[in-house]
């Protein structure tokens, strides 16, 4: 895990990402999708972890570089997570939502394994997750399998 | 059938084994398994001879005289477990008494002779999933990658993530229905091979080799005596590795091996 202090702009320069400083103020948590070549992607497999966040946070924007989005299904066991932009008033609620949908992914690896524990492709899977808190200017960066990452959310993030 | 008879007999010929006297032992399940095949009619006399034979296969498999070879005593071996499959397959009440003890003979069988890796006129088949599993073939599972253009909410049809009207989460229920996601303009990128597929049972679970490359571990007196004896390529990796078998069930057995489930003897 890798938690550094970072200034917004630059880090959505970085990005290649144009918005105002209103919609960024406006909006509780911003999803900038994965670029892909010329394309920016969303993970099918988080699709439904991003509406609950959308229904549950209610402001929420999908900023992306050029004039749409599509969806991606690479990587069976891997999930990268778009970057989040996220409100420090709305970060227990975003991380309660990421970290529920990570237990549900262990169990259904735990699920995998008791069924056939001697297949060497049963994996846990493993998470890249990115997300900024606006208000703290930390940027943080998560990368393991889905207890480490719930580990680092819950011990360095949620408990500090 | 007089079925107190029948078992004083097996039991004799149990005794008879026990001490080491195969030819009294022989000549015991000689007499009981025709005693019993004069009468064959219902359920029970078929289960009673079909299981005696299993058992004194299962024996003489072990038993060699000096005409016997190692490949007939495999085939009494393998006819033993065919007999046990076939009571085992008969209905339900021999398919719970006799799984534990079918799926033993073949661990068994499979630690004392290996198995027959099936053979085409230029190919072996690899259908063992340990033996896959052990070889680089069982780290690898297939993965499809896709890119969808539009996903669809199956509760209201709105897209799903853009149109900020639907309020709806996939997996939720909404009206007794449960949300889904309804994939639309799906583009196939590629398919991977890959030590972390999405589906772990999306692996590989059969594969067909030259024999070239087999042949090429014998010298070629091996060889030429394996095709004179007419005999089977046999895996031996459970048991030059002390592996227990515990997956392989009596229905895999067959399968793996590529073997008719009838009996033969």
């Amino acid at each position: 895990m890798e938690i550094r202090e970072v200034n917004l702009k630059e880090l959505l320069e970085q990005e290649d990402i144009r918005i105002s400083e209103k919609e960024i103020n406006e909006n509780n948590v911003i999803i900038i999708p994965k670029k892909m070549g010329e394309k920016d992607y969303i993970n099918f497999h988080l699709v439904s972890l991003i509406k609950e966040i959308q229904v549950e946070v209610v402001k929420v924007k999908i900023v992306h570089r050029k004039e749409d989005y599509e969806y991606y299904d690479h990587r069976g066991g891997e999930y990268e997570f778009p970057l989040l932009i996220i409100d420090k008033i709305v970060l227990p609620i975003v991380l309660g939502l990421i970290t529920t949908w990570l237990y549900k992914q262990i169990e259904k690896y735990k699920k995998e394994l008791e069924e056939d524990s001697k297949n060497p492709l049963v994996h846990e899977p493993s998470i890249k997750m990115r997300f900024y808190i606006k208000n703290d200017e930390k940027y943080v960066e998560i990368e393991g399998t889905a207890t480490e990452a719930i580990k680092e959310i819950t011990e360095k993030i949620i408990n500090q | 059938m007089n079925t107190s008879k029948i078992t004083r007999m097996t039991e004799k010929a149990r005794i008879l084994v026990k001490n080491d006297k195969f030819y009294d032992a022989e000549k015991e399940y000689q007499k009981i398994i025709s005693l019993i095949d004069n009468e064959k009619n219902t359920e029970e006399q078929k289960v009673a001879l079909w299981t005696t034979k299993a058992e004194y296969l299962w024996f003489r498999a072990s038993y060699l005289t000096k005409y016997d070879t190692e490949e007939i005593s495999r085939q009494r071996a393998i006819n033993a477990i065919r007999y046990i499959y076939k009571t085992y397959e008969m209905n339900e009440k021999y398919n719970k008494q006799l799984k534990k003890k079918g799926n033993n003979l073949v661990q068994n069988y499979i630690k004392v002779y290996g198995c027959i890796i099936p053979e085409t006129e230029t190919h072996v088949d690899i259908k063992c999933p340990i033996r896959i599993r052990n070889t680089g073939l069982g780290k690898f599972g297939f993965s499809t990658a896709f890119h969808y253009n539009k996903l669809i909410c199956s509760t209201c049809g709105k897209e799903i993530l853009k149109d900020i009207d639907c309020k709806h989460v996939p997996g939720r229920e909404y009206d007794g229905q449960i949300c889904t996601i309804i994939a639309k303009d799906i583009e196939v990128d590629h398919i991977a091979l890959t030590t972390k597929p999405k589906d772990p049972n999306a692996r590989i679970t059969f594969s067909s080799m030259p024999k070239k490359e087999i042949y090429d571990e014998f010298s070629e007196e091996e060889i030429k005596f394996k095709q004179e004896n007419n005999l089977p390529l046999v895996c031996n990796m459970c048991k030059n590795q002390n592996i227990t078998p515990t997956e392989i069930d009596m229905a895999q057995f067959f399968f793996i091996q590529g073997l008719d489930k009838e009996p033969n003897m």
